[in-house]
């Protein structure tokens, strides 16, 4: 019982660990970034794009970092850009959807899958469920 | 040159507080998670879990023996679930028409406990996160079971002798 606890208390912390070592630098990296113009001239873009599923254009940093890396990149970068919690929410969903692609792609293809549909679907869902939520909230 | 707007440490010491918040914040949520979960896999509960939802997953087109690997994907992670699958191919346990719709089950839904809790410490809606994720894979899984015939697998996920055959 107690060494089931330590176990579960271990491999969080060592989660936890990981998850500062990408979080943290990323997040002091974009807070850097707020005080430039850089993420005005990247959401500015994106903008006409993203108003269709609900979000700022800012918002196209996090998707391009969550989808390329990893979702604790992403994780690190929503909180320090600052979003509504309806914007977080679709965002989660989508990176939910579709995040990791490269890490990710290499474990499916071990399972014998075609990366290239997997990943449009993955892509795809994330888009068509951004739409509903915007839609419906 | 003045790149920033402000002072340089000030930017500093805004990034370090909020970051280091954010990894407290989603600590307290990962570790407990994460004792729950070691819970679950030393008492076998997934196991157990395994012949409840056999009935509902046979409607979307999978197996007694292919809901076990789907499971251990869906709560323990992507990394997990497919070493389990693996084992049940080279097994023969599940055929190659389950493996492609647990592929797109799984590549879209995994590890849902653990990331629906970490983003819900970032502020996003906890219920439409892990339902909306849930019901989405399920569906799209439903489409696909409805969509792919045994001939047809090919078309999406190709098994690695076939490959050589051609």
């Amino acid at each position: 019982m107690i060494v089931v606890i330590q176990e579960g208390f271990k491999k969080g912390v060592s989660i936890t660990w990981k998850l500062a070592k990408i979080l943290i630098p990323i997040y002091i990296f974009v807070t850097f970034l707020q005080h430039t113009p850089i993420i005005e001239i990247i959401a500015g873009h994106f903008e006409p794009i993203l108003y269709y599923i609900g979000l700022p254009g800012k918002a196209a940093l996090v998707l391009v970092l969550g989808n390329l890396s990893n979702l604790y990149a992403a994780i690190g970068v929503i909180p320090a850009l600052g979003f509504t919690i309806k914007e977080i929410t679709i965002l989660s969903l989508m990176l939910s959807f579709s995040h990791s692609l490269i890490v990710e792609s290499a474990i499916a293809k071990r399972m014998g899958g075609s990366l290239l549909k997997l990943n449009l679907l993955r892509i795809g869902m994330a888009i068509i469920s951004a739409l509903i939520i915007n839609l419906l909230w | 040159m003045q790149i920033f707007d402000t002072n340089i440490s000030i930017i500093l010491g805004e990034g370090l507080i909020g970051s280091l918040t954010t990894v407290f914040k989603m600590a307290y949520i990962i570790i407990p998670l994460m004792i729950v979960l070691e819970f679950a896999k030393h008492y076998n509960l997934i196991d157990k879990i395994t012949s409840f939802f056999a009935p509902v997953l046979r409607k979307i087109g999978l197996s007694f023996n292919a809901t076990f690997p789907l499971l251990i994907g869906v709560v323990l992670g992507l990394t997990y679930g497919s070493g389990v699958m693996i084992d049940s191919v080279d097994k023969g346990e599940i055929n190659k028409r389950e493996v492609t719709l647990l592929l797109i089950f799984l590549v879209t839904c995994h590890a849902i406990i653990e990331d629906s809790f970490v983003l819900w410490s970032i502020g996003s809606n906890f219920f439409i996160l892990f339902f909306g994720r849930l019901i989405g894979a399920i569906l799209i899984t439903v489409i696909f079971s409805k969509i792919i015939k045994e001939d047809q697998i090919e078309e999406i996920c190709q098994i690695k002798p076939r490959e050589i055959d051609n």
